[in-house]
């Protein structure tokens, strides 16, 4: 994203608020403040977003979307409590949501943050001079958040890999997969990214390509055992030790130590029957058993209890992989599985339900030679 | 939050303009829908000319649906020398290290 300056992120097109349903609203109404000449007098009591929270400036109106937003992850980052709380113990909760009040507040997306103007943790900005945009713009909204995971592996920015195939074969954003009602959350109230019904689903736009005369042979032998992304995605971002603190004028930062590129293909730990799968993507997260040192001892006492190599769905898709290219390169192949020597020493523990102890075998591609495929 | 009661006026007056509703009374919730579906029959059900007679005078709702905005906000925050002169660029030094 190239850097706005700070007057050309306030500046206003005329046109844009002059025109359309919300030109009835001052900006008084939306913003507070005050309708004066002097800058410091009119911004006094001034509300910079509106759009966040509850009870915003938008949801009078669009009542729909904000009833349902409220629940969505964007608005809950109910994510982190679900990943945080379940490697902790009640007592140490009110700790942890000090700490997310340091560290997530530019995380939550409000309206505004897809629809009027950039995300705070790129600096903010008007998109359209103040236009109420309907589609939010793929690299000034959603990859100023989604940026060093999905946005990198989307366009193919980490270096060797490349894009993902619905950018370079169809030119495809994210809201051509990420819908507006998934993104207000209709219908759902989550406590994790991957609850309930999987939005969106590749299946949706393939199903010739899985039908089994497809001709595919690799579809039609491994059904539903292994999710898309085993064999149809590359190599991705992997994180580990991620250190939260302040400094002593009480700026909160990270530090994240390492950070690298590895394919690994693990077990599935909630298999549903949205997700029915045995064989996942698996991603290591920058969570460790210190991470919030600063804010207390020891506040994830029970680290063990989730992976700390995650489920994952990569956004980096490619037809052809080097997994899938031939049978024997994942048959009987345990580098490209999450397998005990793959995972560090003090991790065995919190990763053994998605560890695989038996990679499959070559015997049986003899098997499906021998039965003529 | 009390802009409501303005929105209401506002979106009254717009479909007025329009020659549309027959909003001779005042919508006090603001139920955008409604309005629109009530909009949408008025205008295949009767003819303009009627409606413009049982309009309220424009005292009480002007007829012109020009949207009024905050004009001293909206002068500064048009005017680029204005801005460049007082838009302060905020320190934003990350200190963070690693990947985001
Ligand atoms: C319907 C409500 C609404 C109205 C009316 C409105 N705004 Fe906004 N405005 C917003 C939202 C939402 C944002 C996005 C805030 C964000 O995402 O951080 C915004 C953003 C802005 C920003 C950028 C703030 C920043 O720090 O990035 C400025 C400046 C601004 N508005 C000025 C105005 C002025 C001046 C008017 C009147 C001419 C006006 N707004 C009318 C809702 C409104
Ligand atoms: C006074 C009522 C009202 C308020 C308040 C309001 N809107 Fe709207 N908005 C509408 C109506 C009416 C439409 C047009 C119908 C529709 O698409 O739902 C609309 C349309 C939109 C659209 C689609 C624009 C397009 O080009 O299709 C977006 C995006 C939007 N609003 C965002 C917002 C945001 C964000 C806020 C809060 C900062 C907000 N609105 C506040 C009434 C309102
Ligand atoms: C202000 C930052 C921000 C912006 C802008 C943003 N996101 Fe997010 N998004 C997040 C965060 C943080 C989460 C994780 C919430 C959690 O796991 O609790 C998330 C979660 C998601 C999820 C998974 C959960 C769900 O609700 O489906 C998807 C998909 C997603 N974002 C897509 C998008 C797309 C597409 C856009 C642009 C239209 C976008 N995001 C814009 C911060 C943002
Ligand atoms: C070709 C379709 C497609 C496109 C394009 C796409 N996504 Fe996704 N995305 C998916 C699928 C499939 C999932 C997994 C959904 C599930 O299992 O519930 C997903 C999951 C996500 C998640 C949650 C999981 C995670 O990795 O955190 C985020 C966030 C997300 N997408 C953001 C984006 C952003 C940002 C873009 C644009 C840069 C984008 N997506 C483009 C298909 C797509
Ligand atoms: C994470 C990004 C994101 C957030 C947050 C978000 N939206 Fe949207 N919104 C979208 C996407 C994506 C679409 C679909 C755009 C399209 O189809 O072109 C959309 C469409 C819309 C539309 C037009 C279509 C419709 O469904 O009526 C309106 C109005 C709207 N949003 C209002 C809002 C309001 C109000 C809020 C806050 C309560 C909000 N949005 C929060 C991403 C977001
Ligand atoms: C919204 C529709 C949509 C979704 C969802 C979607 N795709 Fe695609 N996919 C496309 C389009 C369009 C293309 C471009 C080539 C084509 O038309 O087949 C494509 C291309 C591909 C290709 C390359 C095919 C070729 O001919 O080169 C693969 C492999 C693929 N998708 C797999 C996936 C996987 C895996 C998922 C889920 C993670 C997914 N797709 C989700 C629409 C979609
Ligand atoms: C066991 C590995 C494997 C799994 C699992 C797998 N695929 Fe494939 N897929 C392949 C192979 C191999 C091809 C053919 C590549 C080539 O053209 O050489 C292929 C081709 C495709 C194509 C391109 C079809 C065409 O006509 O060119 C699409 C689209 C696709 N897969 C989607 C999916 C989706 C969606 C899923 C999950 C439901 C999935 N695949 C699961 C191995 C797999
Ligand atoms: C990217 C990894 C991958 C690729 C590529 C792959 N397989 Fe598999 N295959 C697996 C895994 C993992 C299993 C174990 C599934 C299970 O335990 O149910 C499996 C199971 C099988 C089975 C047993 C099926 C069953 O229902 O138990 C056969 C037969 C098989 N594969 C043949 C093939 C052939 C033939 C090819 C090439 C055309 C191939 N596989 C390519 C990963 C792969």
């Amino acid at each position: 994203m190239p850097p706005v300056e700070a007057w050309e992120r306030v500046l206003i097109n005329e046109e844009a608020i002059r025109s359309g349903v919300h030109s009835f609203i001052r900006c008084t109404e939306c913003h507070g403040g005050a309708d004066l000449p002097d800058m410091a007098q009119a911004h006094e009591g001034m509300v910079a977003d509106p759009s966040e929270g509850p009870d915003n400036a938008c949801g009078e109106c669009h009542t729909d979307i904000q009833e349902a937003y409220v629940h969505s992850l964007h608005v809950t980052l109910a994510g982190y409590d679900t990943a945080l709380y379940e490697r902790s113990i009640p007592e140490n909760h009110p700790i942890i949501e000090e700490m997310e009040s340091y560290h997530c507040s530019e995380c939550h997306a409000s309206c505004g943050q897809c629809h009027v103007s950039q995300p705070s943790s790129v600096g903010g900005g008007l998109l359209e001079g103040h236009e109420f945009v309907r589609t939010p713009p793929m690299s000034r909204t959603c990859t100023g958040c989604h940026g060093s995971r999905v946005r990198n592996e989307y366009t193919g920015r980490n270096e060797g890999y490349p894009a993902d195939v619905h950018l370079t074969e169809a030119r495809m954003n994210c809201v051509d997969c990420h819908t507006g009602e998934e993104m207000h959350g209709i219908g759902v109230d989550p406590t994790h990214r991957y609850e309930g019904t999987r939005q969106p689903r590749c299946e949706t736009c393939h199903l010739d390509a899985l039908s089994a005369d497809s001709g595919i042979l690799q579809h039609t032998i491994h059904g539903q055992d292994l999710a898309c992304e085993v064999c149809h995605s590359i190599a991705y971002k992997n994180c580990s030790n991620c250190h939260v603190q302040q400094t002593e004028d009480g700026v909160p930062y990270y530090e994240l130590e390492n950070s690298w590129m590895e394919f690994r293909i693990g077990l599935n730990l909630e298999r549903t029957p949205e997700r029915p799968w045995q064989y996942v993507v698996v991603r290591h997260i920058p969570v460790d058993p210190n991470q919030f040192e600063f804010y207390g001892e020891n506040l994830l006492p029970n680290f063990d209890n989730r992976p700390t190599w995650e489920y994952a769905t990569p956004h980096n898709i490619q037809r052809v992989t080097p997994q899938s290219e031939r049978c024997e390169n994942c048959h009987g192949n345990p580098a490209i599985f999450l397998t005990a020597s793959a995972v560090r020493p003090e991790e065995q523990r919190a990763n053994a339900s998605v560890i695989v102890r038996q990679v499959p075998s070559l015997d049986l591609l003899t098997l499906v030679e021998a039965l003529g495929y | 939050m009390k802009h409501h009661s303005r929105l209401a006026v506002g979106l009254g007056v717009a479909l007025i303009g329009l020659g549309l509703a027959a909003c001779a009374h005042r919508q006090d919730a603001l139920d955008i829908s409604s309005l629109l579906v009530q909009a949408e029959v008025t205008r295949q059900a009767s003819p303009p000319l009627l409606i413009a007679e049982e309009t309220p005078t424009p005292q009480v709702f002007p007829v012109t649906p020009t949207p009024e905005t905050d004009e001293n906000c909206l002068t500064c925050h048009t005017d680029q020398e204005a801005l460049k002169a007082l838009a302060v660029e905020e320190e934003v030094e990350s200190l963070s290290s690693g990947e985001g």
